[in-house]
């Protein structure tokens, strides 16, 4: 006979079978709508059997399948000739229960206004389609992440600018600019958010003859990522949260522009950027601790700031971390630039060394070297050029403090443990007995 | 008695006794939660489910436990199997719907599989007006309502 557990389970599913019964779910009769009165979880899985448009298709079966399909856990869209009728779809869908929505074409076709007012969509991301100004007040309040690439727009500034009011909660906003189309793109771009913590914007085109002008304003900003080649006048107001900047941008100023006077303007632009950066214009100082700087912005840096008696290089104290990029000729002024770093404690450089020319002797040990800087690493080494012993010696020959010296060499020239350059670099003096050497 | 040839009794909602062997009754999940929850009985009531289905999942359940034993060339069990779940599931639409209900609440999870892919395949390419014919489905929408429904996503009812 059953045990007292065993009678407990059989009342469990007595009990399940009543409770079944109840909900209507009583297939002991024959006949009549049968389907319908599968459970929804049944009936969900059928539709994702189904291609998706089959799956919509049953919505207007009767009222009780409205909305079973949008149940279903996935749908296979193929956004190419059905593009026109996915726009359609997308419109109602978004303002129902849409939370992600990634809408990806190569053929530019306009969003519907109705992408303009929900409120599920936490993300959104766009790419290569088109946006209309919206006709409306835009209101997309859970929306928090928000990338837009490749976007066209019919009119830029005022479209941004409508839509970046409407997301009030927005955190993770990423802009890459469409290359130039006439009539297309934004002469000015203002980016104000007061939820604003991630910022990344990529602007591509260059373009003569047209002013660009980019203008940030959001305080709780904690990253930025600014590779902007076009733009020449660049406005940071209120970036006193932001931790880590990644820029690669020459201000469109070209290298030998620098000296020429109808370009001191930018000289300007480019220090106040700086001094953007690190100082914000309350005048506290900012807390960027990690940069990560392209060679082309390390060079117009040093021909604008170093050589300028009024503009120099600001000072950031609070950068930890930097990683740079420089070629053979920008390494002399390296020490002039980690000036600017007094507490440095990990340097990142990525060297295009070549042979010419060769790197004379650095003499100028900057404060970094002396009292914070604890690792160093260098990518793109070769073993052949003396510029790359040189700097590998200057730094263990100057750093104080120094526990780490990581050596990237070049994929096809990683030496051998006995090789000239790993004996040469073993009989440098190290100022800092503790520091290990580190090859890859 | 060993665990493989322990039998169990499944009964029936009209009260008739169907005697399996434990591998095949743990095919059922519902039932083998129930092994596991430290149920020791020979025979469990599945009240919900008549004779003639409880009878045809019992089948399913031991033609997919007989092949699971067999080893070796698997390729040709596969496709035993396969052959197998496309005769068994050619049935009409009232005992497809109770082999579903039945096999969404024993939870055999094949079963249910295989049931729904054959209403999904039935549905396919279809207009909702055969859909509705076919499995008895009363439209309860005004001819209003249901303008707007189609209007919602009118590109899916574009040929």
């Amino acid at each position: 006979m059953f045990t007292q557990e065993s009678q407990f389970n059989i009342f469990r599913v007595l009990y399940d079978a009543v409770v079944f019964e109840i909900l209507g779910f009583g297939f002991l009769t024959l006949g009549g709508d049968r389907i319908s009165e599968l459970p929804d979880s049944s009936r969900s899985q059928i539709l994702l059997l189904l291609t998706t448009k089959d799956s919509i298709k049953t919505s207007v079966l009767s009222t009780r399948w409205r909305d079973i399909w949008l149940h279903v856990p996935g749908l296979d869209l193929r956004v190419d000739d059905l593009l026109l009728m996915f726009l359609e779809w997308i419109g109602p869908s978004v303002e129902r229960r849409i939370q992600h929505l990634d809408v990806e074409t190569d053929i530019v076709s306009c969003m519907p206004q109705n992408i303009y007012k929900s409120n599920t969509l936490v993300s959104l991301k766009l790419v290569a389609v088109g946006l209309e100004t919206p006709n409306s007040d835009v209101s997309l309040p859970c929306l928090k992440i928000f990338p837009l690439e490749h976007i066209l727009y019919d009119d830029d500034s005022l479209t941004l600018e409508k839509l970046i009011s409407g997301c009030s909660v927005l955190e993770d906003f990423t802009m890459i600019r469409q290359t130039y189309t006439p009539g297309t793109v934004m002469l000015s771009l203002r980016m104000r958010s007061q939820s604003l913590k991630s910022f990344r914007l990529t602007f591509e085109y260059t373009m003569e003859g047209a002013d660009f002008s980019v203008e940030i304003d959001a305080p709780k900003l904690k990253y930025l990522s600014f590779k902007d080649k076009q733009s020449d006048k660049i406005v940071i107001k209120n970036l006193s949260s932001l931790l880590k900047i990644d820029i690669d941008t020459e201000f469109h100023a070209k290298y030998g522009d620098a000296l020429d006077p109808k370009e001191r303007m930018k000289r300007y632009t480019i220090s106040d950027f700086l001094t953007d950066i690190c100082i914000t214009r309350c005048g506290t100082l900012s807390n960027v601790k990690h940069m990560i700087i392209s060679q082309r912005t390390v060079e117009v840096c040093y021909i604008v700031c170093s050589l300028s008696i009024f503009n120099p290089i600001p000072i950031f104290d609070n950068l930890y971390r930097l990683q740079a990029a420089s070629c053979s000729y920008m390494l002399q002024l390296l020490p002039i630039f980690l000036e600017s770093c007094p507490n440095l404690k990990d340097l990142v450089l990525d060297c295009f060394v070549s042979t010419e020319p060769e790197l004379t002797e650095l003499s100028y040990v900057p404060q970094c070297l002396l009292s914070s800087l604890e690792s160093f690493e260098i990518r793109g080494l070769s073993m052949d050029e003396e510029t790359g012993k040189k700097l590998v010696r200057y730094f263990l020959e100057n750093s104080v403090l120094l526990k780490k010296l990581i050596l990237r060499f070049k994929d096809y020239s990683i030496p051998n443990y006995d090789s000239d350059i790993l004996k040469g670099i073993r009989t440098f003096t190290k100022r800092s007995h503790k520091c290990q050497i580190i090859i890859h | 008695m060993s665990e493989s040839n322990k039998k169990i009794s499944l009964i029936s909602s009209e009260g008739e006794a169907f005697e399996v062997s434990e591998a095949v009754a743990r095919e059922f999940e519902i039932v083998a939660h129930m092994l596991e929850d430290g149920c020791s009985g020979s025979s469990i009531p599945i009240t919900t489910v008549d004779s003639n289905i409880l009878g045809k999942v019992i089948e399913y359940c031991t033609k997919h436990v007989e092949v699971g034993n067999v080893e070796g060339n698997s390729e040709k069990a596969e496709k035993d199997l396969e052959e197998f779940d496309k005769r068994f599931i050619a049935v009409e639409m009232n005992t497809l719907f109770s082999l579903i209900l039945a096999a969404n609440y024993l939870n055999v999870k094949g079963l249910l599989n295989i049931g729904c892919q054959k209403v999904a395949d039935t549905i396919k390419d279809m207009k909702p007006e055969e859909v509705r014919s076919i499995f008895n489905i009363e439209n309860d929408y005004t001819p209003a309502e249901e303008e707007v429904v189609r209007k919602e996503n009118e590109w899916a009812f574009q040929p």
